[in-house]
């Protein structure tokens, strides 16, 4: 009986642990909303990275990986694996106009290009392609480089955060 | 763009209920001394990363550009200097200072201008 | 066979198991100090908050309470009558009308015994012990609003009326700091000090100098208190000493927690709750790791001690786990918790000795920030 008891609560155990801890992406601690970089520090215009697989040659990489150029400074979970893209939000969701603009290096054309990390919002979160990076991340006091707010704040629809964009506004100049 | 167009959006129209827009008061405020001052010492605008000569030169563009209103020919654009001495003292009563300035300048103009409520219905201090 | 015939007639000649009520459990009257209240952001689904109690002695878990969209943290007062717990909700769960409330919880029975409604502007970011606080009379709560605009509302948990909000634009978080005052840390490196009235509306609103400089090293919001001082670190690792009272605020001498040599080889203070102190021996304790300059909120493995009057490291810590937050138990056998949002385990030790003494496992989801009695 005893050999038993202890067995299935070694398993049951095993299987908590299993079923209950979250694999995360992203090897940083912090687990972030939507954009982050305060856009003060000169953009890195060193040699660009080995070329990234997939995209066009002016945009290169997967808009699905953390490591696409214009996810610089992101944090939060990418829409383009959730139902939307870089620019658009998955469906039944709405976009945040408020929220965080970065600079990001294309190594594709060589240009820097201010990108507008728009949450999605409505539903909760997606859970999928979590990427957060803390560059030029700076305390809640300084709202404007903070990625620990939920950007959802500033949408019509309220703080559920479903997902991040990285949306091109132009060129930084 | 980089440090405004996110809370402000891009066109200075902000958010329904969350964020004022500029448009309309822009034009108001810069046409007195105090309104002047008050485009400076908005936390937005004094906190940010702008050296004094890139805030006096976005706040002069942004007056000519995005004012919902032609500006007043009268009208001339910041200056570093300016800029650095309105940093200088940092404003604390942000809401009601803003509030007495745009009813100041709605008497003083013809036909008024209403202060665009920027806020939510909740009396704040 | 044989052995099972003998173990059944062994279990036949016992007595039969009596029937048993069913009951909800009530924990003690007298929360011990070794409590820990394990806080959950549930950031994989969000309407979900959670908080989580564990006697740190025996490593059981004593019970939960489910705290809605965007969960922060309870408050405990230091009469321990009651638990406060800012909280926000949708009429249909993610979408619909938003209602704020604070939430009075019963301590024995964990079940609400009343909320107070307020604007439905809480802020909603990476959870934070500042995002709200009882001033030290213990009667008003004031919780910090991001709409963007930043002010506070202000419950009279006595009354349990909302009382009002205050304006503190440029400035957020709430770090009490005398009976009705309290200050928030502003952008431009001064902290903004508020009085609060016997009513709790605004009384007085202050401006300090600029105490450090935001931009080149600022602080992180994740300070803690001895006495009528904050303890806040740098980005960069240095402590500053914020002395502050109803009648005004006071940098005090600043002093590192690295060596240049250390700081040379990367050693940074990082995590989400990174700071503990324990009041009663005047020891900091810091979560420290190696990394570059823009890693203010990765875990370590090291908690490094400090004597505060001294401003000397007097022990380092290895941890069994990654730690991003860390919490001390304040008698004078403390315990020191730690976790770390990847994962739900909470780890236990001699706050004295630094031996670990047990861990907790399946805390939730992704557990923020920790608090003690």
């Amino acid at each position: 009986m005893n050999r038993v008891d202890a067995m299935l609560e070694s398993l049951a155990r095993d299987m908590a642990r299993r079923v209950s801890r979250r694999g995360l992406l992203g090897s940083l601690g912090a687990l972030l909303f939507g954009a982050a970089t305060l856009p003060l520090l000169p953009v890195a215009r060193g040699a660009p990275a080995a070329k990234p697989a997939g995209g066009t040659p002016g945009d290169p990489g997967d808009p699905k990986t953390c490591e696409y150029w214009r996810h610089c400074a992101i944090d939060g979970f990418l829409c383009s694996c959730c139902g939307g893209s870089t620019h658009s939000c998955p469906p039944g969701t709405e976009p945040s106009a408020i929220t965080w603009v970065g600079t990001c290096h294309n190594p594709g054309d060589g240009r820097d290009y201010i990108v507008s990390y728009n949450d999605c919002c409505g539903k909760a979160s997606c859970g999928r392609c979590l990427c957060n990076r803390n560059e030029n991340d700076k305390p809640l006091y300084m709202p404007f480089a903070s990625n620990d707010y939920n950007w959802c704040a500033g949408s019509q629809v309220g703080i559920s955060y479903n997902c991040s964009t990285a949306r091109i506004v132009g060129l930084a100049k | 763009m980089l440090h405004c167009m996110g809370c402000h959006v891009a066109d200075g129209s902000g958010s329904p209920g969350r964020v004022p827009s500029v448009r309309d008061s822009l034009p108001a405020l810069s046409a007195s001394a105090a309104g002047r001052r008050f485009l400076v010492q908005v936390p937005g605008a004094a906190q940010s990363p702008l050296s004094d000569l890139e805030l006096a030169q976005v706040l002069s563009w942004m007056i000519r550009n995005l004012s919902a209103r032609p500006v007043s020919s009268d009208f001339r654009d910041f200056t570093a200097e300016e800029v650095a001495r309105y940093r200088k003292t940092p404003l604390v009563d942000v809401p009601g200072t803003r509030a007495q300035l745009l009813s100041e300048t709605a008497r003083h103009q013809r036909g008024g201008l209403k202060p665009s409520s920027g806020g939510d219905g909740h009396k704040r201090v | 066979m044989g052995a099972c015939l003998a173990a059944a007639a062994a279990l036949t000649a016992r007595a039969q198991l009596p029937a048993e009520p069913l009951s909800a459990e009530q924990l003690a009257p007298q929360a011990s100090p070794h409590w820990v209240w394990v806080n959950d952001i549930n950031f994989f689904s969000m309407p979900d908050g959670q908080a989580f109690l564990v006697d740190g002695d025996s490593g059981r878990m004593l019970g939960m309470l489910s705290t809605g969209s965007s969960f922060n943290s309870v408050i405990l007062p230091k009469s321990g009558d009651v638990i406060y717990s800012p909280e926000s909700y949708f009429s249909r769960g993610t979408r619909g009308t938003r209602t704020d409330v604070v939430t009075l919880y019963d301590t024995k029975r964990l079940q609400p015994l009343g909320e107070v409604v307020i604007p439905p502007k809480r802020s909603s970011n990476m959870s934070m012990s500042a995002a709200a606080a009882l001033t030290d009379d213990e009667r008003f709560l004031v919780i910090y609003n991001f709409t963007p605009a930043q002010s506070v509302s202000i419950v009279d948990v006595r009354a349990r009326k909302f009382v009002g909000e205050i304006d503190t634009a440029g400035c957020a978080l709430v770090y009490p700091s005398g009976p009705r005052t309290f200050f928030s840390v502003c952008g431009d490196g001064a902290v903004l000090l508020v009085t609060l009235g016997e009513d709790g509306k605004l009384a007085n609103r202050v401006r300090s100098p600029a105490l450090f400089d935001a931009m080149k090293d600022p602080l992180t919001e994740k300070a803690v208190r001895v006495g009528d001082t904050w303890y806040f670190a740098s980005f960069q690792g240095t402590v500053y000493p914020i002395h502050a009272t109803p009648r005004g605020v006071e940098l005090a001498a600043k002093w590192p927690l690295v060596t240049a040599a250390e700081q040379a080889q990367g050693w940074r203070t990082g995590g989400l709750q990174h700071l503990a102190v324990h009041r009663q021996s005047g020891r900091l304790f810091a979560i420290m790791h190696r990394g570059g300059p823009e890693t203010h909120k990765d875990p370590g493995t090291d908690i490094w001690v400090y004597d505060l009057a001294t401003k000397k490291r007097v022990q380092q810590i290895s941890t069994q786990h990654k730690a991003g937050s860390i919490a001390v138990s304040q008698d004078d056998k403390p315990l020191l918790f730690t976790c770390f949002i990847e994962s739900n385990v909470l780890d236990i030790y001699d706050a004295i000795s630094g031996r670990y003494l047990r861990s907790v496992d399946s805390l939730g989801q992704t557990p923020t920030v920790m608090v003690t009695r």
